[in-house]
């Protein structure tokens, strides 16, 4: 047992080194140079030489990850050369708009993709399994501006119900902060809600052709039980992993609906740094994304163990 | 006997969805390519008509805030959208496939590495990276549709993969891997054909997913640059005047949806082509039940004299309505049960012995099935029932055991929980007062430290205590008639004379009625008060067990005995097989239903079904029955035999 986690342990440590390697090494991949794409092309040369050395760019590629990997360590970025504030900072800043995002968008999604798919499920070819699948056919094939947009003319346009944009800190107004978050949070729990449903109906059809199923039946047991306590637990392997999946690119914010609804979350950060070519806050925001992808993923695999007893005793 | 009704084939066709979505695409298609030459005013002239107007005869889907022509910006943009979608999808497929199918032929070493590196990249933002290289290396259709198709490659190689595992095992890859075909000769002419199919119905769900992400780039004004215009730049252009004139969003938007849900349509329909059945936990309503052909009631049963016996079965049939007409799984069955005795069934696999006892239980899978006749406990029809009356019977009065232990329990409860459930629901214990039943149930079926056992999950125990719980628990809630299905078959022989005891104890100390289906002949010998023997879902001989096994009449059940070991006195005796195969039960032969595999079938048994007739306290459908006079066969009249 202790032998395992240690395997996984080295395992992750290995991948997180390469996922790090990787986001410095894209970086210095973009085409131009750096210092220019930096000061601008009327920078002159005393400028850019200063820029060069500061970011280190005449050291050896290792010597400069090693820096940089020994700052990431201890939490520090780099200062951005656009806005001058720690990149640490800005992102740790722009995080729990991000994070509030994405649990609103979970909730919402899970909530109502597991009933469901398991009414789906339960009559499969029926007329509501049919509708519902429908239905998420139609969700899913909506991209998230299009249907972002489409909720923001209902809701805050011809009915203003809700903000169109813009991001109020829970701190500041709970209230006002929930209805800043319900439009983008359902926009995003929309196309997620119809690609759980289908997953989870597809494997909850392949659990109830179970023998234990058919017994569970022969038991007396109803259907609603049956459904909720033998089948769901053992149907959701999948589910669990594209919604770890899910959570892991999520990380990075919805950079399409924190752009459509204006909020400061990470993915807005990252497409303004991108924009006006912040080096720094896109490799430290590259970085964050990756890790918190492979650290998510990482706690799904232990998942797993407690869904199956199977796995749990295998490892 | 053919079915009554004719049955319409059930169609696999592509159905009116896919139909619409094929042609959606060939049309948006069919413009982008002929959209310079299509009647149309130019993309990016401006004030081509009055600004913000709605859909009219000159611009059919209206005008943007610059009065330029929706309908030409939407055509020229797919020429962006489509491009892109193709091109990446293709660019994916031919970095990811290679990779895919290296890695599930080679597997090992190379399938680790390839995977691991694969999981890498997958960790990385594909949206944000896709900005970033557009930033910073500029936004062409070019740089775009490699962006895009590269970062679409790792689910190319984790799809490509998956699907050559499973073909890599395999036997005709194995056979020619055997033959001596080199790795990349076996890959390419075996693998790859069968690895066509679901990469042609993924390329148009990633075709579907590459026009959203290209949108979400445009949308975010980083695809193409305008002039050109981009189905997500013209919606993002159309926010600006969406509180004015709704169709500068709704025209971008809605072709944008149309073209992506064609796209999932197709790829998905492409993909069930590979179809499995479907069906639920209960049948699906369907509007029109009288649509499907309905079993006939067998001959109308007439209540019977005198105390109604504990179980009893008259006229039972049923049918699976498949693609080839009904397939009668139990063709007429009854029979009758009572209390502390055992009823067995035997038959080959296929006799539809396990269907009826799911028939008698109401347990018949979702859809598309039909049960007719009727069962009556204690003289009180369950087929009456809905499902609420029948679950209420069910585990209180009715229990099962099933043929496979390893199966039969849920693999993600522990034992204590699927014990203590039955209790818990139907004699409404609480938890401490169901877990000491439970405690006493395991312990009085054989199972050292129960306690412990209940804590467990079933994946601990060996086959033989699993069975011996799936029993526990089927006598948790005192049932009166308890249906073993097979319950030995898939056991050690030296578990299978215990388990088989544990039964008989305990019929015999709970007074319960017992209905053994088993095709051991001598299980069924030792332990069978009464035998029914069944072909090709009919009973075609019943009565007691001695007198059956010692003076058997029908000549199936004849064969069956002497391709039975331990029965057969001496055992140097040479054991028989029953020549061919049971018979297709969607088209059964004429006459006896035995008869293509019978030696002693004459003329009349191939066009006459022989009934059921009763004699001596038992019955037999036979023409030619063994141990009567007729019994020397003038071989004058005998068909040539072995079907």
């Amino acid at each position: 047992m202790a032998l395992v986690a240690l395997r996984r342990g080295a395992q992750l440590l290995f991948v997180l080194l390469a996922v790090t390697v990787l986001a410095f090494w894209m970086i210095t991949l973009l085409p131009g140079d750096p210092a220019v794409q930096i000061l601008g092309y009327g920078g002159d040369e005393a400028a850019l030489a200063k820029v060069r050395n500061d970011l280190g760019l005449d050291d050896p590629f290792w010597s400069r990850y090693l820096d940089w990997l020994g700052g990431a360590v201890t939490g520090d970025l780099g200062t951005s050369y656009i806005s001058s504030i720690p990149v640490a900072e800005s992102l740790t800043g722009r995080l729990p708009v991000t994070l509030e995002l994405l649990l609103l968008s979970q909730v919402i999604s899970l909530g109502l993709a597991i009933p469901a798919g398991l009414a789906a499920a339960r009559r499969a070819g029926g007329l509501l399994d049919r509708t519902l699948t429908t239905a998420s056919f139609g969700l899913l094939s909506t991209p998230v501006f299009v249907s972002g947009v489409v909720l923001i003319m209902i809701f805050a346009v011809r009915w203003p119900l809700l903000p169109a944009t813009g991001y109020t800190p829970f701190g500041t107004d709970p209230l006002e902060n929930l209805r800043s978050m319900l439009l983008p949070s359902v926009t995003l729990a929309a196309g997620q809600l119809a690609v759980y449903a289908r997953l989870l109906r597809a494997d909850l059809i392949a659990t109830l052709q179970e023998d234990y199923i058919t017994l569970a039946r022969a038991r007396g047991l109803s259907p609603r039980r049956i459904l909720w306590r033998h089948a769901l637990r053992p149907s959701a392997i999948s589910l669990v992993t594209v919604v770890g999946l899910n959570l892991g690119a999520l990380i990075g914010g919805a950079v399409i609906i924190e752009t459509l609804f204006g909020l400061p979350g990470v993915g807005r950060l990252l497409v303004e740094a991108i924009l006006s070519r912040d080096y720094l806050v896109v490799q430290g925001g590259v970085l964050l994304v990756a890790v918190g992808y492979v650290l998510v993923n990482f706690g799904i695999d232990l998942l797993y163990g407690a869904l199956d007893p199977r796995i749990r005793h295998a490892s | 006997m053919r079915p009554d009704h004719p049955v319409q084939k059930r169609r696999r066709r592509f159905g009116w969805g896919f139909r619409l979505a094929a042609l959606w695409i060939v049309l948006v298609v069919g413009a982008a390519l002929a959209a310079d030459v299509l009647p149309l005013p130019h993309y990016d002239a401006t004030l081509a008509g009055e600004p913000r107007t709605g859909p009219s005869l000159a611009h059919p889907l209206g005008t943007d805030g610059l009065g330029r022509d929706m309908l030409s910006r939407i055509v020229h943009g797919a020429r962006v959208s489509l491009g892109v979608g193709i091109g990446a999808a293709l660019l994916g497929l031919l970095v990811g496939g290679p990779l895919g199918l290296l890695a599930g032929y080679r597997r090992g070493r190379t399938d680790r590495a390839i995977m691991t590196a694969n999981d890498i990249v997958l960790a990385f933002p594909a949206l944000v990276l896709a900005l970033a290289v557009v930033a910073f290396a500029g936004s062409g259709v070019r740089n775009i549709l490699l962006v895009l198709g590269l970062l679409g490659a790792p689910a190319w190689v984790r799809l490509i993969r998956g699907v050559t595992l499973s073909y890599a095992q395999r036997e005709f890859v194995t056979a020619a891997r055997a033959l001596g075909a080199r790795g990349g000769t076996v890959m390419w002419r075996e693998i790859s054909p069968n690895v066509v199919m679901p990469a042609v119905s993924y390329a148009f769900t990633v075709m579907a997913v590459i026009v959203v992400a290209e949108g979400s780039l445009a949308f975010l004004g980083l695809s193409v640059q305008a002039p050109t215009p981009t189905w997500g730049g013209m919606i993002n252009e159309g926010r600006s005047t969406m509180d004015t004139a709704v169709h500068t969003v709704l025209a971008p938007s809605a072709v944008m949806f149309l073209t992506v849900l064609a796209f999932n349509l197709v790829g998905d329909r492409l993909q069930e082509m590979a179809g499995y059945r479907q069906s639920g936990l209960e049948p699906a309503r369907r509007k029109r039940p009288a649509a499907r052909p309905v079993l006939e009631d067998a001959v109308p049963v007439a209540p019977r004299e005198g105390p109604a016996p504990l179980l009893e079965a008259a006229g039972l049939r049923t049918a699976f309505v498949t693609e080839r007409g009904l397939v009668r799984a139990v063709d007429g069955v009854s029979f009758t049960l009572e209390r502390g005795r055992t009823l067995a069934i035997v038959g080959e696999s296929g006799s539809g012995k396990s269907m009826l006892i799911r028939s008698v239980l109401g347990l018949l899978p979702p859809g598309g099935v039909e049960r007719s006749g009727r069962v009556r406990l204690d003289g009180r029809d369950l087929t009456d029932l809905g499902p609420e009356g029948m679950r209420e019977v069910l585990g209180t009065r009715l229990a099962a055991v099933f043929q496979d232990p390893m199966t039969a329990l849920n693999p993600v409860r522990t034992v204590g929980t699927q014990v203590t459930e039955p209790l818990r629901v139907h004699r409404g214990m609480s938890r401490s007062e169901a877990y000491a039943k439970a405690e006493e149930l395991l312990a009085s079926v054989g199972i050292p430290e129960p306690r412990r056992v209940l804590r467990g999950y079933p994946h601990q125990l060996s086959g033989g205590m699993r069975q011996r719980v799936t029993i526990a628990m089927a006598l948790s809630c005192d049932p009166e008639v308890l249906f073993a299905d097979e319950p030995t078959t898939a056991l050690d022989v030296t578990v299978q004379k215990q388990i088989l005891r544990l039964l008989h104890r305990e019929r015999d100390g709970r007074d319960m009625a017992m209905v053994l289906v088993s095709h051991d002949l001598a299980v069924v010998a030792e332990h069978a008060d009464e035998v029914i023997v069944m072909y090709a879902g009919r009973v075609v001989e019943r009565g007691p067990a001695d007198v059956l096994f010692t003076a058997p009449r029908m000549r199936y059940t004849e064969a069956l005995l002497r391709a039975a070991p331990d029965l057969a006195a001496p055992s140097h005796t040479r054991l028989e097989v029953i020549d061919g195969r049971p018979p297709d039960l969607a088209d059964p032969p004429a006459g006896c239903r035995f008869h293509p595999r019978c030696p002693f079938a004459r003329e009349r048994c191939t066009t006459e079904e022989p009934p059921l007739t009763e004699a001596d306290g038992r019955s037999y459908a036979c023409w030619y029955p063994a141990g009567t006079p007729t019994e020397p066969a003038d071989l004058e009249g005998s068909v040539p035999h072995g079907g």
